[in-house]
């Protein structure tokens, strides 16, 4: 199968999409002639014309608050936030907005709209451009939130969060815009909600988010080496979670870790971790762990930024420690 | 029983409320989900349910007043005719503000513990202690869950694991090998010791007045003559237990190093050793059945003479050690005062 | 021949009975919240009717509307419902929302109303995009954003007027003045010109009378056809008047407004008795057809709040419903 990126992948989502629905609409800051400082949306405006791949000025509330509108009337607009970081501006928007009109108006009023923005440290990027806010807008119901690992999910993923009734907000990873992964030449989509069980094991469950599935990957790796057997989970959307896979994971290794990239305080891996002791606690033999970024800004030098990402090694600790029952008093 | 019903806190800024009316009168029984009262505050009026179910005994709100928040309105009693209450207050005598109740439980916290009257500090006894590692400090064996489930399931007493010498927390893995490998039968290694010396110090100990016994005394010696071996390092405990009419039985950790402790009995901890003393009873012998940890039982079938027989698997323990155990527990009983002070 | 008053005569007697309508739905509401048949809270509009009535009266029924907290008297000038409004009102599960919006949330899709919002300038983003679907979808359509005075202090407006005049939308910006955000008067909170705001973005503006619902109609007539030609956006600024508090309970407010200021209003320029003085001057309608009108209005307040009173609560099972939308 041929090999993309996941920069070229979400290129060809919002193109087929675009192609087939005429009431795409593509807005945010530099998508057009730049084709944003990504480059990934480049080719766009040659393709649909800037009636459909709007440049907007600088204000983030704004435009998303233009976009909610153009959803709630028709259009299916597709923002580019260029940073993740830019999701404090947009809130009310978003989270009061978006997220609520569907139910406030009783089902009548619908906001099919995605917001398309990034996450991820360690491009050494200091604290206002490397953040991995979903937790934030996971919290507020009303809003789907999807997290794809690779190009592949990127593609699946967002063609489905384009045609969805709902407002989606998409995080990718802004270190994987260039890395690439297998994605079929004909159209597919990936259900929003559904995870992708990425390795089978016996011993631990390791769930990883986004990047954090190629941390997960590569402890899995180093524990097969001892004869420790992982299972690598990637739930691909954190609202709607598939707590199904998740759990009978759980429940068939009896011990789990989750590894994700926003702060570890209050976040993602909290939600899961509280979910599978909530829901699997008789089969477990080990604390559920987490692994998330230190609860720091995250620091621009880059001897201490690459100190606040979870690394494969901290992880296979984890689950050695585990194994071992050496949990009495988990970090 | 009597229970208080206060006026409620309803809004954000609320100072006090005002009974608009009682929904139940004096002598009503009520439904801790009734409406007892109409209550208003500066936002809305709200019905007050009664928290409690019983029977309305006192009104001290007459409908109309205004109330501080957190002050006596009414008393819930389980049955009718219970004590009356607190005298209702005289209705132009205000209450005192809320924030003055708020003041004095600040200040109330921050009152210091009062100083000993001789203005000395009084060191406390020196008591043997008896926390143990992992849960045993809880009263409980720390297990996962998973562990738990299984043990139940299969009906196997995760303290039995324990006492096999099992380390906490229990796993999974260690009650599934617990459900295929029995316990083996154990074995037993008996002596006898001469117990003049050991019946002296306990007349002694018993007229002393000082509240310390015999048992303790076997404690000290069974931890001291495990320590001695060489068997157990770091903390001893002792699981002890007496058949006799007193039916003492604690656990104490490090009994010999306390000396002339005082001990407060505790319940079954795990421990390194357990005794079971026959020798205040007309038994003479006892066959356990436990496999893992030794166990001590001490008997005095004849005047003059304790019988000490060590019951212990040799799987854990070879049959030296036990030995030696036996020779250094007997030199304690035969010459205890020596070992003693 | 007819004049041309006599032969608008239908369009001001459409235009009085929709302001006497705000008028005595709003009378109703205040009574069920006062009563405590009403939850939550609510802002009422009396005082303000020529605005809403004057504007959308002059636009079609596809074109869309987004108002404010304080936002019943759009809600009936776009053409809602009483017993449906009324229902909303009381969290019944016949309200336009099934009960889930209520007085600060209240909607009505099918008449183009967008929804009131209970954040303060939140929906200048949605009928600036109302506007933006509505040019890119080439079917004429116009979008009109309902805000008051406190709304000039939210920065998302100015982002809004901006894009919009960028973009040349076919949204106007209607600006009502009722010179008090909640209970602080419009000079403490706005510095500056009012137009002038929506002047450095190149936006048309027009100040007008919002007691006088002719005039508002006439200004909006004028914005709407020219919006609909692309030549948006417009900004309208309209002098009016809240007669009641911020919300129902505000109820001393001397120390932010004085009686003599609410009586000279209430005398001199209420919307709906001096437009009724008018009609009977200019002969369009006699005093007793105005009687009757009113009448009739109140017969229908009357009969939708006994309708809403007894309607019912939605069901348990709405309460997680319509989290998210289902598949079209």
């Amino acid at each position: 199968m041929r090999e993309i990126t996941l920069s070229q992948a979400v290129n060809e989502a919002i193109s087929e999409e675009m192609r087939r629905d005429p009431t795409i609409v593509v807005m945010g800051e530099d998508v057009a002639e730049a084709g944003t400082p990504f480059k990934i949306l480049s080719g766009l405006v040659e393709e649909f014309g800037s009636d459909r791949v709007v440049d907007t000025p600088i204000s983030e509330p704004g435009f998303t608050g233009i976009a909610v509108g153009a959803a709630m009337t028709g259009l299916r607009p597709i923002v580019d936030l260029m940073f993740g970081d830019f999701l404090f501006l947009i809130m009310d928007q978003l989270c009061n907005q978006a997220a609520k009109t569907h139910y406030m108006s009783g089902g009548k009023l619908k906001v099919p709209m995605v917001v398309r923005t990034n996450m991820g440290a360690t491009r050494r990027s200091a604290a206002q451009h490397s953040q991995s806010l979903h937790a934030l807008v996971a919290h507020i119901p009303g809003l789907k939130v999807a997290m794809p690992a690779t190009a592949y999910e990127a593609k699946g993923l967002l063609k489905t969060a384009i045609r969805d009734e709902n407002p989606v907000v998409i995080f990718e990873d802004k270190l994987s815009y260039q890395e690439k992964a297998q994605v079929p030449e004909e159209e597919y989509l990936l259900p929003l909600g559904v995870a992708s069980v990425r390795r089978e094991g016996r011993d631990v469950t390791l769930v990883g988010t986004s990047s954090m599935i190629h941390v997960a990957l590569d402890a899995a790796k180093l524990l097969e080496a001892e004869g420790i057997s992982a299972e690598v989970i990637d739930p691909r959307t954190i609202v709607p979670l598939d707590e199904e896979t998740i759990l009978a994971s759980a429940r068939k290794t009896s011990r789990a870790i989750v590894i994700d990239e926003g702060h570890r305080n209050y976040g993602v891996t909290a939600e899961i971790a509280a979910r599978i002791a909530e829901k699997a606690f008789y089969w477990l033999d080990a604390p559920v762990q987490r692994f998330g970024a230190m609860d720091v800004p995250v620091p621009f030098s880059p001897a201490l930024e690459d100190l606040t990402v979870p690394t494969p090694e901290a992880v296979a600790e984890g689950a050695r420690r585990a194994m071992r029952g050496e949990l009495i008093h988990a970090a | 029983m009597r229970h208080e019903v206060t006026m409620p806190q309803l809004g954000m800024a609320q100072d006090s409320g005002k009974v608009v009316a009682w929904m139940k009168s004096i002598g009503d029984s009520v439904d801790a989900d009734d409406t007892l009262m109409e209550v208003e505050t500066d936002k809305a009026t709200m019905e007050v349910p009664a928290g409690r179910s019983g029977v309305l005994a006192e009104i001290l709100a007459d409908a109309g007043s205004e109330v501080p928040v957190g002050d006596l309105i009414a008393v819930i009693s389980d049955e009718i005719g219970a004590e009356s209450g607190a005298p209702k207050p005289a209705p132009d005598k205000p209450a005192p503000p809320k924030t003055a109740k708020f003041e004095e439980a600040i200040r109330a916290s921050k009152e210091p513990e009062p100083a000993p009257e001789n203005g000395l500090a009084v060191e406390s006894p020196r008591v043997a202690p008896i926390i143990r590692k992992g849960g045993a400090a809880l009263g409980r064996v720390l297990a996962s869950p998973k562990a738990k489930r299984l043990a139940a399931e299969a009906g196997i007493d995760l303290r039995s694991l324990l006492r096999r010498g099992v380390s906490e927390p229990l796993l999974a893995a260690d009650v599934e090998s617990a459900a295929v490998a029995p316990a083996s039968a154990p074995s037993a290694l008996g002596a006898v010791a001469a117990s003049d010396a050991f019946d002296e110090l306990t007349e002694f100990l018993r007229d002393s007045g000082s509240g310390l016994s015999a048992d303790l005394a076997w404690a000290s010696f069974v931890s001291g003559a495990l320590r001695a071996t060489g068997l157990r390092k770091g903390e001893i405990a002792v699981s002890y237990r007496s058949v006799s009419a007193a039916g003492e039985e604690f656990v104490c950790r490090d009994a010999d190093l306390a000396k002339l402790a005082t001990l407060s009995p505790e319940g079954d901890e795990p421990a390194d050793i357990y005794i079971t003393n026959l020798t205040e009873s007309r038994f003479s012998s006892f066959l356990s059945g436990q496999g893992g940890l030794p166990h001590l039982v001490v008997a005095s079938p004849n005047q003059g003479f304790f019988s000490l027989s060590v019951q212990f698997s040799e799987q854990d323990l070879p049959l030296s050690s036990a030995s030696a155990f036996l020779e250094e527990l007997m030199k304690r009983v035969e010459h205890p005062v020596r070992h003693l002070l | 021949m007819k004049t041309k008053l006599q032969h608008n005569a239908d369009a001001y007697m459409r235009m009085y009975r929709q302001m006497l309508r705000i008028r005595v739905f709003e009378e109703n509401a205040h009574q069920l919240y006062l009563s405590a048949k009403m939850p939550g809270l609510t802002h009422l509009y009396i005082g303000q009717e020529a605005v809403a009535v004057g504007i959308c009266e002059a636009l079609e029924v596809s074109d869309r509307i987004t108002s404010t907290h304080r936002g019943h008297g759009h809600c009936v000038a776009k053409g809602a419902d009483f017993k449906r409004m009324f229902c909303e009102l009381l969290g019944k599960a016949e309200g336009f929302c099934r009960g889930k919006g209520g007085s600060m949330h209240i909607a009505d899709q099918k008449n183009g109303n967008l929804g009131a919002n209970a954040i303060v300038g939140g929906s200048a983003g949605i009928a600036t995009g109302a506007a933006f679907s509505a040019k890119r979808l080439g079917k004429g359509g116009v979008a009109v954003c309902f805000f008051g005075d406190g709304a000039l202090g939210q920065g998302l407006l100015y982002e809004c007027m901006n894009i919009a005049a960028l973009w040349k939308l076919p949204v106007i910006y209607a600006c009502e003045n009722n010179y008090y955000g909640e209970y602080t008067h419009v000079s403490e909170m706005a510095s500056g010109d009012l137009l002038a705001r929506a002047e450095a973005f190149g936006i048309e503006t027009r100040t007008v009378d919002g007691q006088n619902v002719l005039e508002v109609n006439e200004a909006a007539e004028g914005f709407v056809a020219r919006a609909r030609a692309g030549q948006g956006p417009f900004f309208l600024l309209l002098d009016t008047y809240r007669f009641h508090g911020h919300h129902v309970g505000d109820i001393s407010r001397e120390y932010y407004r004085s009686k003599e200021e609410e009586e000279r209003w209430k005398s001199e320029r209420d919307p709906i008795s001096n437009f009724g003085k008018w009609m009977k001057r200019e002969k369009i309608a006699s005093g007793k057809e105005l009687v009757k009108v009113e009448g009739e209005v109140r017969r229908e307040a009357e009969d939708a709040v006994e309708f809403a009173l007894a309607a019912s609560y939605p069901g348990k099972e709405e309460v997680a419903m319509h989290v998210f939308a289902e598949a079209a």
